[in-house]
């Protein structure tokens, strides 16, 4: 069993409560942009153990496949939604500097709009909540994939690397204690 | 420490072999003050015979490569990169003072960022990427200091600024690094918390959560108090926690 991850805005799934506009059974259509922005009618999302237990690797890799270090939003949700909704994965490798998360990507293929709709209404009304991983602890994930070795960090681009070596030199001062 | 670097092997009289196009300037930039710790200062006094009595000061050569590689990536060089970051990288190694226009300079400029905010409407922002927007933004606030963050401010809260857009900017003078408009950028970033626009709101947070000022918290718990969105009101008092702000 796995957990399905997919990165989104999380503004997009924020709300003051109930909207007294909506009619019974629908959501509000902000959400949608995330599960809608296809590509040749597929959709990119993650698969993570369902102790969560590689999230932390997976976050590290998606942020280490950035320009910058920045905020990370994240979905997650059981598959059962795209069983649900009749939706198709197929295992296509991810395009991050971590080649063993790179394995858990999947591509959601063969998406209709009728599909991609049931997806994010499922999602919206059941999910293990829309997450957001700040930029400071962004860097220390990928910092612990380059100490780990699973990440190396020349893959990096410059400017995020620059901020990870800052934050692995920090690490490296921080036992030391004053003569 | 920087790890050894292998010197270019260079042919006498012609200079080193053709570089390949930098992959990034960045790096390029990096590489060559590596390379000038590791020993390029020999080879360059081996290859060029360049040392008097004394010999040329590291940071003669050092500067000499900078601007070489400046010159190759500003907007009219070789290589020429966007704008934005050119400036960006600029800064950093030599940072600006700002320029404090006139009056007919700053109708102009107000109407360039009007015009580029406008446009950003269209554009398609990422999280962990540059846009067009914040690079240009970084670009014209460097330049114009906070006469440009002033004029985004008015922009943003005339409500002439789709929300997104808003939010893209904010998140930009947060990321910025540049002491010069750090009190102007702040004052924005804390504006926007009172924006009618949750979306605005959001990028305001993540603004502050990048500049990570401790000056904001009276303005972050003022928002807490206010804030009906449940996502973004837990983001506020993270980020209080982290700039050790009171819990609520």
């Amino acid at each position: 069993m796995t957990l399905v991850l997919r990165l989104i805005r999380q503004s997009r799934w924020d709300s003051p409560g109930e909207y007294d506009w909506l009619a019974e059974g629908e959501i509000p259509a902000d959400a949608l942009a995330d599960f809608a922005n296809t590509t040749q009618n597929c959709l990119s999302v993650w698969f993570v153990d369902d102790d969560q237990g590689n999230l932390d690797d997976v976050v590290a890799a998606l942020a280490a496949a950035r320009e910058k270090a920045d905020k990370l939003d994240y979905m997650l949700f059981t598959p059962d939604h795209l069983k649900a909704a009749g939706i198709e994965t197929r295992e296509t490798d991810g395009r991050t500097p971590d080649e063993q998360i790179n394995g858990r990507h999947r591509g959601l293929i063969h998406l209709s709009a009728a599909k991609v709709l049931e997806l994010t209404t499922a999602v919206w009304r059941q999910n293990l909540g829309p997450r957001r991983v700040e930029e400071r602890m962004v860097v220390q994930l990928v910092a612990g994939a380059v100490r780990n070795g699973r990440i190396l960090l020349e893959k990096l681009r410059p400017k995020l690397r620059d901020d990870v070596r800052s934050c692995l030199d920090a690490n490296r001062d921080e036992p030391r204690k004053p003569k | 420490m920087a790890t050894k670097k292998k010197l270019p092997k260079g042919d006498p009289g012609k200079g080193p072999p053709a570089a390949s196009v930098p992959v990034d300037v960045e790096d390029a930039i990096v590489d060559a003050r590596v390379a000038l710790d590791d020993g390029l200062l020999e080879y360059l006094s081996s290859r060029l015979q360049l040392l008097g009595d004394k010999g040329p000061l590291p940071a003669d050569f050092s500067d000499g490569l900078l601007i070489s590689v400046l010159k190759l990536i500003a907007p009219d060089g070789k290589y020429a990169m966007e704008k934005g970051r050119f400036w960006q990288i600029l800064d950093r190694y030599d940072p600006f003072s700002p320029w404090k226009p006139g009056d007919a300079i700053r109708a102009r400029l107000a109407s360039g960022i009007a015009g580029l905010l406008a446009a950003a409407e269209n554009e398609s922002f990422e999280d962990g990427f540059d846009s067009a927007l914040s690079l240009e933004l970084q670009r014209l606030v460097l330049r114009y200091g906070d006469t440009a963050v002033e004029i985004v401010s008015d922009l943003i809260f005339g409500n002439r600024v789709a929300p997104q857009v808003a939010a893209e900017a904010l998140r930009c003078a947060g990321e910025m690094k540049n002491e010069g408009t750090q009190e102007a950028r702040r004052r924005l970033l804390e504006r926007a918390l009172a924006s009618p626009s949750h979306v605005t709101r959001d990028g305001a947070v993540i603004g502050l959560s990048h500049l990570r000022d401790p000056r904001t918290i009276p303005a972050l718990e003022a928002a807490v108090a206010r804030e009906d969105y449940r996502l973004l009101r837990a983001n506020m008092l993270d980020l209080l926690e982290q700039l050790g702000g009171r819990q609520q």
